[in-house]
């Protein structure tokens, strides 16, 4: 797969969240506060499986909050090829 | 070609970072959904990976298994992918303490370790038959702050379901299931109910290690007893309570109870 940019993770992200609360969402947006819930999460994370190809877990996609801004950063870092070979 | 990995839609992987010892497998309750073991995270070691089982029927409503034997097979082989060797370690909450204590017998009688069994406020099943689709409906809707009657929720849960007015109804008592729209609400009834007849499968294996069984301290919860699993357990039990209901189990206050003596149980 070729390497995507944090760019190209924002707006396939901003998709897939659209797609799972009904609105895009900004780097602030809270995924629960959008009205995500537990179904939603489940969704969301088979959808950055399939989409982006790696398995996180809870702990690494949402590290600090549950912000739009920390999923795409933590998914961009997932998809780094260091992250990759630790994987 | 590499083994496959976890299924994603039965696997919820919680916690994983700066983890790396072996992980404690949670097997999700009545609604199907791993997510409440989140409350256990703060209080658990931190080298401990969280990994919770989910009931694949609340993504895949088609693929819902229809025997305990058939579910308990389905999350031991998920369990195998990521761990393939023991010690495990397992742990369930309500009807998911069932199926965890069905995984760690069908281990031992593979003759695999098992390095530690929490069951949370379940009891082995009690040969009562299943109760009808719409008491399930209701128990699952009925607040977890209102203990008493709700009428007007027994006259919504009725099928055809009338969601709006069931919806308004939930929004009103603040029930966290309001949130829901109708399908998500479906198939987490319908994990519920299968849940709930699975669970009533007779006990025929025995577990022979040792065992923490955690009961809530409410008024109510007076069936629970040290002796509860004694006669499928050979190994020691260690019986503790909890403060709170059987529904806040993962609430703060019985989380970080539980987090605590789960801990305890890991390094025994």
């Amino acid at each position: 797969m070729p390497r995507l940019s944090t760019d190209d993770v924002r707006t396939a992200m901003a998709d897939i969240w659209a797609g799972l609360v009904g609105h895009h969402p900004v780097d602030d947006n809270d995924f629960f506060e959008l009205g995500g819930g537990s179904m939603e999460l489940v969704m969301l994370m088979m959808a950055i499986d399939e989409r982006f190809g790696v398995a996180l877990s809870i702990d690494e996609l949402f590290v600090d909050t549950f912000t739009f801004g920390d999923c795409v950063r933590n998914v961009a870092r997932a998809l780094e090829p260091a992250a990759g070979a630790a994987r | 070609m590499t083994a496959p990995g976890p299924d994603p839609r039965v696997v919820l992987t919680l916690r994983r970072r700066h983890a790396g010892g072996a992980p404690l497998f949670c097997v999700h309750p009545g609604s199907g959904f791993g997510l409440p073991y989140l409350a256990l995270l703060p209080h658990l070691d931190q080298d401990v990976p969280v990994v919770a089982l989910q009931a694949r029927g609340l993504v895949s409503p088609d693929q819902a298994p229809t025997s305990l034997e058939e579910m308990t097979g389905d999350y031991l082989a998920q369990i195998l992918r990521i761990q393939p060797t023991g010690p495990y370690r397992l742990l369930g909450w309500c009807i998911g303490g069932r199926v965890a204590f069905e995984i760690a017998c069908r281990l031992r009688a593979a003759g695999a370790p098992v390095g530690s069994l929490t069951l949370l406020s379940v009891l082995p099943p009690d040969g009562q038959p299943p109760p009808d689709a719409e008491t399930v409906l209701r128990d699952m809707l009925r607040s977890p702050d209102l203990d008493q009657h709700d009428a007007k929720l027994e006259a919504l849960c009725r099928f055809p379901l009338d969601f709006p007015a069931l919806n308004d109804h939930l929004r009103r008592t603040g029930h966290p299931m309001h949130r829901l729209n109708e399908m998500s609400l479906m198939r987490i009834y319908r994990n519920h109910h299968i849940s709930d007849r699975l669970s009533r499968t007779p006990l025929t294996r025995t577990f022979d290690g040792d065992l923490l069984f955690v009961a809530p301290d409410r008024p109510g919860a007076a069936e629970f007893s040290a002796g509860s699993w004694r006669p499928y357990v050979s190994g020691r039990i260690d019986f503790r309570r909890v403060p709170g209901g059987h529904a806040e189990m993962m609430g703060p206050t019985a989380a970080q109870a539980i987090g605590s003596l789960v801990n305890d149980a890991l390094h025994r």
